[in-house]
């Protein structure tokens, strides 16, 4: 069975913004919902709030499903670290630049693509689990964390 | 001895794959080497999903053997289980006989609009598939399966 985009779904171009430490992340896609195996085209703009360096910037699509425990447990859980019922996965990145320079107030944009793997794990929810599909922007600094901006689009088998 | 006659069906559907809302055009032959009557032939569409978590657990002191130094009665346990997203059934016929000369059906089957995509991950893997089914009376029902798998 093949999940199909529902007309509800929002349409037309997608535009959303994160707000990282240093700087706010503002990812635009010409929609929010794509096909397994597609190769998503959109930019992502970079508004520095201070002047840093990252050793790499890239994007990369997260895949998350979950149980919902209240759904198939007989017995409630007590607390969240009770249960593990979720299965995450990162797809390999595509690199948008790598040492690049951010200074104070000046905005980049970094346009890319990226293919959506062809996996069958649609966007779908059920009563029993749920799972979601994640664009991502990392950037990547020296001996620091990774900091990530996640936006959720929808991955269909196909589009209507 | 008396033997029952051998059975063979076949179950063929007219596409690979299906959307929600979509409708499922089946074929189904029966062959039989002796004629048999029945109580009722059917359709079934069946969506399952197999699922698998840890959960803690705490093991009652009377379970098991504890010992001072073993405190923690708590650990993550995995557990799995089956459930049974949608189950349709579509009545095809009800009392008939089937002869030497074999039964050709063709059916439908609606798939609903909330039907939950096949889905394959690490702890959930969710299939569908079609089932034609014929109930004896007294006897065990006769049942061709077919799965559609698409990666």
């Amino acid at each position: 069975m093949l999940a199909k985009a529902k007309e509800e779904r929002p349409r037309g171009a997608f535009e959303a913004s994160y707000d990282l430490v240093k700087a706010e992340v503002t990812l635009k896609l010409p929609r929010c919902v794509f096909s397994l195996g597609e190769t998503i085209e959109g930019v992502v703009l970079v508004k520095p709030s201070k002047s840093f360096r990252v050793d790499e910037l890239k994007v990369d699509a997260l895949h998350h499903a979950e149980i919902i425990p209240e759904a198939i447990l007989k017995q409630p859980i007590l607390s969240f670290t009770d249960f593990r019922g979720s299965d995450v996965t990162a797809f390999p990145p595509t690199i948008l630049e790598r040492g690049v320079e951010f200074i104070e107030g000046i905005e980049s944009e970094f346009p890319f693509r990226y293919k959506i793997p062809s996996v069958q794990r649609p966007s779908c929810k059920t009563k029993y689990y749920k799972a979601n599909w994640f664009l991502r922007v990392i950037s990547k600094r020296k001996h620091r964390p990774d900091e990530k901006a996640s936006f959720r689009i929808v991955v269909a088998n196909e589009l209507n | 001895m008396i033997f029952g006659p051998k059975v063979k069906v076949d179950l063929d559907i007219d596409k690979e794959s299906y959307f929600p809302g979509d409708e499922i055009k089946a074929r189904i032959q029966v062959d039989t080497n002796k004629r048999f009557s029945f109580n009722e032939l059917r359709l079934e569409l069946v969506c399952e999903s197999f699922m698998k978590w840890e959960v803690k657990r705490e093991f009652s002191l009377y379970s098991r053997s504890v010992t001072e130094e073993e405190e923690d009665l708590e650990e993550m346990v995995s557990e799995s289980f089956i459930f049974r997203l949608v189950e349709l059934k579509r009545f095809i016929m009800g009392k008939g006989e089937v002869t030497d000369s074999g039964l050709f059906i063709e059916t439908s089957i609606e798939v609903p609009e909330d039907a939950p995509p096949t889905y394959k991950s690490g702890m959930i893997n969710t299939r569908w598939f079609l089932k034609a089914v014929i109930g004896r009376r007294m006897r065990r029902d006769i049942v061709r399966k077919l799965e559609r798998r698409r990666s």
